[in-house]
């Protein structure tokens, strides 16, 4: 019996290896642009993730007839963690010989690929890394990513938070790295000001979801207001039914996160009064056309995620430089550097030096009746 | 080829961790779900001590042994009050801890920020950068685990061992201190699998807590538990198995909308289907 489990699983094996390294010795195909989408499908980002895809193929739509050769996609799930995000992104770059990388989905599970796609020269654009907590970006010349910079995002917060007054903030936050990078860039911006003092910080690891005990500490230290950031959007939902449910009746502020469909689904009116900065196009008809575009191929429930936008951008920014004949590693980097493209929400995108989008203005918005409406 | 590479340096990485699993569950019987802690240790010691000490790898190896053995001996000892499930239970719940101290402690670990930039190691002017020559250096230590394993498995401790899962009782009629067995084997069990994670970190260049969680101890116990428990061969059967099969996975042409679910629903079929017609492992010898 033994041997005959050790004949089979030999053969199986052998027969997985003979096929990769068949795929891995197939010539590149040089008529068409390979681009490898590397973001979560499963796991805490799945839901980024596949908004992601979507907004990729949505850009791709777009581009297929202005580049001059075929454009193919090839996606690969990196599972939101180091070992998934290296083995997506070898297999994208040393079996599909991929030219350019979209992604990966956040900012945790990236620094694995990074180094990979540095050495062998590889472009990544990544729709919702924050640069601002990458050690070390300098390393990396050929990562960017189009996810926004914080520094618009919370002054914007910091100006409605003073224009309403409020004296006294608690923050919560989960310990996600970005997480903990904005609620910190914002704590500190807020001790700058002056003018508002932080109460409480709560801090709790992602995927909590009971948040009694919490709700009664902010409540103790009587806040005006709360600014709250998680990264599992599912979270999110619980929090604002809770503090309902506990007679917290305090302004709440947040991130663009806020602006997800899912969340108003699963839990309808929890979010209403929910305040939130949020990027300048959201009343932007480029933005809305993506919408209908989105629900047009998807159908009308099709979720977008959070930085659904973000990969639009990216994609488009990407297939401009393919666009325009760059086609090795070097030629897509470099020409990233220079490009300067419209896209959804602006006239300019672009990058900066550090590789991240840049020049992007932020509004403030609310949810009034499962909508997302912009505060004049 | 650079991909092949990687993936063999993931089945040395993983061979470590499981063998080292193998000596605490399938020699000794004690069902332990901690090992990714252990790993953990490991891997942050060389982490820190390589970025801002500049300590050789080589080095960090050993001072990370020093530590993760000197934890399992007092978390053994405190493990060592419980028996059967309540073994299972307390060891869960030191992983748990171990993983929160990672998260929180951030002036040592960065918290969920991780440490980036690790160095690859380098020994007298050998420089083990290139992914084939990690590769050499992941093997060699994945053949010195397994034949310390063998070694310890055959001979008379092993014995005793072997003597303690099948019935504690007896063994201590006979005089054995089964204490000093039990809390030995779980010393050299954690003691390797920081090796794993030393290997893990160099190679990555990058840990933070996420990869030291709860689910990677359920995924070290699950692969012997397919390989087979007690059996060096069968663990190392079920590392290339649960290996390669997610990886193997990504080349079925499934419609890309729903491949990722698709690959996670064969994956999780397999191996239901390997448990339905092998519950006792691919080559186990023993059945928990």
């Amino acid at each position: 019996m033994k041997k005959i489990i050790y004949i089979i699983i030999v053969i199986v094996v052998l027969i997985g290896l003979i096929f990769i390294i068949t795929k891995n010795k197939t010539p590149k195909d040089t008529s068409i642009i390979k681009i490898g989408v590397a973001v979560d499908l499963s796991g805490y980002a799945a839901n980024w993730g596949e908004g992601e895809v979507k907004a990729v193929q949505l850009a791709l739509d777009q581009y297929k007839d202005k580049i001059s050769q075929p454009v193919e996609l090839i996606i690969e799930n990196t599972k939101g963690n180091d070992v998934g995000t290296v083995s997506a992104v070898k297999k994208l770059i040393e079996i599909d010989h991929v030219q350019a990388i979209i992604g990966p989905t956040w900012g945790d599970s990236y620094q694995g690929g990074m180094p990979i796609a540095e050495q062998k020269g590889i472009a990544m654009i990544s729709p919702s890394a924050a640069i601002e907590t990458l050690k070390n970006k300098e390393k990396f010349t050929y990562f960017f990513s189009t996810w926004w910079p914080q520094t618009s995002e919370i002054n914007t917060l910091i100006d409605h938070m003073n224009l309403s007054d409020i004296k006294r903030l608690a923050i919560v936050n989960d310990q996600d790295p970005f997480d903990i990078e904005i609620t910190d860039s914002l704590k500190k911006n807020i001790e700058a000001n002056g003018k508002i003092s932080v109460v409480s910080r709560e801090m709790f690891p992602v995927g909590v979801k009971d948040f009694r005990t919490i709700i009664a500490k902010i409540k103790s230290n009587r806040p005006e207001a709360v600014f709250i950031q998680v990264t599992d959007t599912s979270t999110m939902g619980p929090f604002m039914k809770q503090l309902k449910e506990q007679n917290v009746n305090i302004k709440v502020y947040t991130t663009p996160d806020a602006e997800n469909t899912d969340n108003i689904t699963k839990f309808p009116n929890a979010f209403d009064g929910i305040l939130y900065a949020f990027p300048s196009y959201g009343q932007d008809s480029s933005y809305n056309a993506l919408v209908d575009r989105l629900k047009s191929k998807y159908g009308a429930g099709a979720s977008q995620g959070p930085s659904f936008v973000n990969a639009y951008n990216a994609a488009t920014m990407l297939f401009e430089v393919l666009k325009g004949g760059a086609r090795t590693g070097t030629e897509i980097r470099d020409a990233l550097n220079r490009v300067n493209v419209p896209g959804v929400g602006s006239k300019d995108l672009s990058f900066s030096p550090q590789g991240q989008l840049q020049d992007v203005t932020f509004i403030m918005k609310t949810i009034t009746n499962n909508q997302f409406v912009e505060i004049k | 080829m650079d991909y092949l590479i990687h993936i063999a340096i993931l089945i040395g990485i993983y061979s470590i961790l499981a063998l080292s699993l193998n000596l605490i569950v399938g020699y000794t019987g004690l069902l332990s779900i901690t090992q990714a802690a252990f790993y953990g240790i490991g891997a942050y010691a060389t982490a820190i001590l390589l970025t801002s000490f500049g300590m050789n790898f080589f080095l960090s190896i050993i001072v990370g042994m020093i530590i993760t053995g000197v934890v399992s001996l007092a978390i053994g000892y405190v493990l060592s009050k419980f028996d059967g499930d309540y073994f299972a239970l307390g060891s869960f719940g030191f992983n748990i801890i171990v993983y929160s101290i990672f998260l929180n402690w951030q002036s040592l670990t960065r918290g969920p920020l991780g440490i980036p930039g690790i160095s690859k190691p380098s020994l007298f002017g050998l420089d083990f950068g290139e992914n084939i020559i990690f590769l050499i250096l992941v093997i060699i230590f994945a053949l010195a685990v397994y034949f310390t394993s063998r070694f310890i498995t055959n001979s008379s401790f092993g014995r005793v061992l072997k003597a303690i899962r099948e019935d504690e009782k007896a063994i201590e009629v006979f005089g054995y201190n089964t204490l000093f067995f039990k809390l030995t084997i779980f010393a050299i069990g954690a003691m390797i699998a920081s090796i794993a994670g030393a290997l893990f970190a160099s190679y990555i260049t990058y840990v933070d807590p996420t990869s030291f969680a709860l689910s990677e101890s359920i995924f070290i116990l699950a692969i012997i538990i397919l390989g087979g428990l007690a059996n060096n061969k069968g663990v190392v059967l079920g590392v290339v198995c649960l290996v390669i099969l997610p990886e193997a996975l990504r080349f079925v042409g499934f419609p890309s909308d729903i491949a990722a679910q698709m690959r996670q629903v064969t994956y999780g079929l397999i191996l239901i289907l390997l448990m339905l017609y092998r519950p006792q492992g691919l080559l186990g010898e023993y059945k928990l």
